[in-house]
């Protein structure tokens, strides 16, 4: 406590002394309940925080983000972190120099793209967690921008990669046309320890070209990856594209989408630096996203279709998109397009919908979501969902809002499917906060859960909107939980849940 | 050990309510939707600028920028400067552009694909919309979405053109019918 109100002091001493701007955040998460872990209720019960502050000047910015967790659920197996979750100095003048954590995107992500919580989809079961896997590294960077010309180049280390080096430059060769070009190299990791020392170097390559309404984007990557062990000289050649279009046609967007993924398989199931467009719609809606497809980026290939529209005060769209393996380990054959044999673990998903804003500051949206998916040796799974949402003004600053959202599920092998229900009904209270009621309900006869869950929630904005409350008490459902674009499988949950934003 | 540095250090927070100083706005330089190069001062040479972090997969994002359009035009003549920052990350960032295409948005679209300005503006979520004066100075700052927020957005963003900026001033009060008042976080 001594060290922390020292360090309090020096900070404090050097905000004023140096005339800093100081800006800071906090995220306290806390919960009192019971989880269903394994067809079993446990207790579960979490205490964390991160909080983060930037000190800067014109030119420099000192940041830090520190983090305390200690998960009830998983006494001493490690998992407890109170550190800096990250820290770097950063000098901006006619080049950017950073030193400390570092993070970056190239291109679209296939060669290298450094984010927080990226792993959270595959690795983690709770809800929430600061993630303890904590894949910056800590190093150097710089970043130098010219007219037509973007360097980006970046070296660091961690436990979970061992050395990552990266170099990335973009060319705007003309306004219509860009072009960029990526080396990634890392080395020396211990990865679960069943490839120890195995190095990666990544080759990429991409360009975009905009021609009046049409512009288009290439990217492709090649990954080698070696053993590094010594009895062992092999090395394995993996190739990543993707590719997308737009075209405008009056009050038309047409978009497409391609991947043809063959990365490394690496063990935590997903690539390690990397984050590649998924070529998969980013739902919106509960039930659809609670049971989304999980992406195989070993191995598949895919496209992706959307138009949308725009007509009077309303919006529709359609979306389609289909996948399957890239590579069939059995025969040999490899598809360049998705393959929907159910042989293939082939998937099929179609989404419309249209928002509507109607007089009165009313708005009415509907979602139409078709999905299937080839499981169980050639089988497949079908899902159709419907949602729809309606808002309608009370006062001028009270809001009433209803969604209720539908889902069939239906296994081939079963006779019948199964519905789940969803049903919501919030007040929003302009820069005070709203509170909703939501009932939870699915016929599935497996579920862990109870058939009607109950729930509410209420979120208060304090002090002009520098604090935000959100409490939660009810039952969870649990399953893939998408926010702020990751998604992440959760437990079910009954019991509080408190999240205490600030902001100063 | 760890939960009393925690409460002290929310305790700070509350206190440090009422001692705000100005925040001057973190520089920045992104692309756009074209791949051109774009600094944030490039746009305060211009006028202030009304900021909001949105993303395809966003909600409410998408909800609330027609009222921060609306709000562009009413003082796009005065200088004002909308800029819509994308916070996809690849995943989903090559929906930005046809996004933006189809609701006809004529503001600045940028990218910001690892989030790293939302951050640095304290944000953890999108939206969040931040006023900038010409100064370069925050002036509000608001985290989320609700019907009606636009009001106390459009009444900050009018302060910046008043001939003497106000104070700050509360929040609405309950009655509903009242004029929207400014939210400045400091002047």
């Amino acid at each position: 406590m001594r060290r922390f109100f020292t360090g309090l002091l020096c900070l404090l001493t050097t905000v004023s002394v140096y005339a800093l701007d100081f800006t800071g955040s906090n995220i306290v998460r806390a919960a009192a309940g019971e989880e269903m872990s394994d067809d079993t209720q446990v207790e579960r019960n979490y205490f964390e925080d991160i909080f983060s502050f930037d000190l800067s000047s014109s030119s420099f910015l000192l940041h830090s983000e520190l983090g305390f967790y200690h998960p009830s659920e998983f006494p001493g197996d490690g998992l407890e972190t109170d550190r800096l979750l990250s820290s770097y100095l950063e000098y901006s003048g006619p080049v950017q120099v950073r030193l400390g954590t570092v993070e970056a995107t190239f291109g679209r992500g296939l060669a290298l793209s450094l984010y927080h919580d990226r792993n959270l989809e595959t690795l983690l079961m709770t809800d929430p967690v600061i993630p303890y896997f904590d894949n910056r590294p800590l190093g150097g960077q710089l970043i130098w921008w010219g007219d037509r010309v973007t360097i980006n180049m970046l070296g660091g280390w961690n436990d979970y990669y061992g050395s990552l080096f990266g170099f990335n430059s973009e060319y705007s060769l003309l306004d219509q046309l860009q072009f960029g070009t990526s080396l990634v190299y890392k080395a020396g990791s211990e990865l679960d320890n069943i490839a120890e020392n195995l190095s990666q170097t990544i080759l990429e390559y991409y360009a975009d070209v905009a021609l009046g309404d049409f512009s288009v984007g290439l990217n492709q990557a090649f990954q080698f990856v070696g053993s590094g062990v010594q009895d062992d000289a092999s090395s394995d050649l993996y190739h990543i594209t993707y590719l997308n279009a737009d075209y405008w046609w009056q009050d038309y967007t047409f978009a497409l989408e391609y991947k043809h993924f063959h990365y490394y398989p690496s063990p935590l199931g997903q690539p390690e630096f990397m984050n590649p467009p998924i070529t998969m719609n980013e739902y919106t809606t509960h039930l659809i996203s609670r049971h989304r497809r999980l992406v195989n980026y070993s191995n598949e290939t895919g496209l992706m279709f959307e138009v949308r529209r725009s007509w009077g005060d309303s919006e529709y769209f359609l979306n389609g998109a289909w996948a399957s393996i890239t590579d069939n380990d059995l025969n040999g054959d490899s598809w360049l397009l998705p393959n929907l044999n159910e042989r293939y673990n082939a998937y099929q998903e179609y989404f419309g919908g249209a928002t509507h804003y109607l007089p009165g500051e009313r708005s009415l949206i509907w979602n139409l979501a078709l999905a299937e998916e080839a499981v169980h040796n050639g089988e497949w799974s079908r899902k159709i969902g419907v949602a729809l949402e309606y808002e309608q003004p009370l006062t001028t600053h009270l809001h009433a809002k209803m969604l209720v959202e539908w889902m069939q599920q239906q296994d081939r092998r079963l006779e019948d499917g199964y519905n789940d229900w969803v049903v919501e009904a919030s007040l929003y209270r302009s820069h005070i906060g709203h509170l909703t009621a939501k009932l939870d309900r699915t016929e599935d006869e497996s579920a862990a859960t109870a058939t009607n869950l109950y729930a509410v929630e209420t979120v208060w904005e304090l002090f002009e909107g520098r604090h935000k409350l959100i409490l939660f008490y009810g039952d969870e459902r649990g399953g893939l939980v998408c926010s702020s674009g990751s998604c992440r499988l959760v437990a079910p949950f009954s019991g509080l849940k408190l999240t205490l934003e600030s902001w100063f | 050990m760890a939960r009393k540095t925690l409460w002290l250090i929310l305790a700070i927070l509350l206190v440090s309510q009422s001692s705000l100083l100005a925040q001057q706005a973190p520089e920045f330089m992104l692309k756009d939707v074209k791949g051109k190069t774009h600094s944030l001062q490039e746009y305060l040479e211009q006028g202030p600028v009304l900021i909001s972090f949105w993303a395809t997969w966003c909600a409410p994002c998408k909800k609330e920028m027609p009222g921060l359009i609306e709000i562009w035009n009413d003082h796009i003549e005065d200088g004002l400067i909308l800029l819509a920052i994308a916070v996809d990350t690849p995943r989903t960032q090559s929906k930005v552009k046809s996004y933006a295409r189809s609701q006809k948005w004529e503001m600045p679209v940028l990218l910001d694909t690892s989030g790293k300005m939302l951050r640095q503006y304290q944000g953890n979520n999108p939206p969040m919309t931040v006023i900038i004066n010409q100064a370069g100075e925050i002036v509000f700052k608001h985290s989320g979405y609700a019907p009606g927020d636009e009001e106390t957005i459009a009444a900050a963003v009018a302060a910046l053109f008043a001939p003497s900026q106000p104070e700050v001033s509360a929040q609405p009060e309950a009655g509903e019918s009242e004029a929207p008042s400014t939210e400045l976080e400091k002047e």
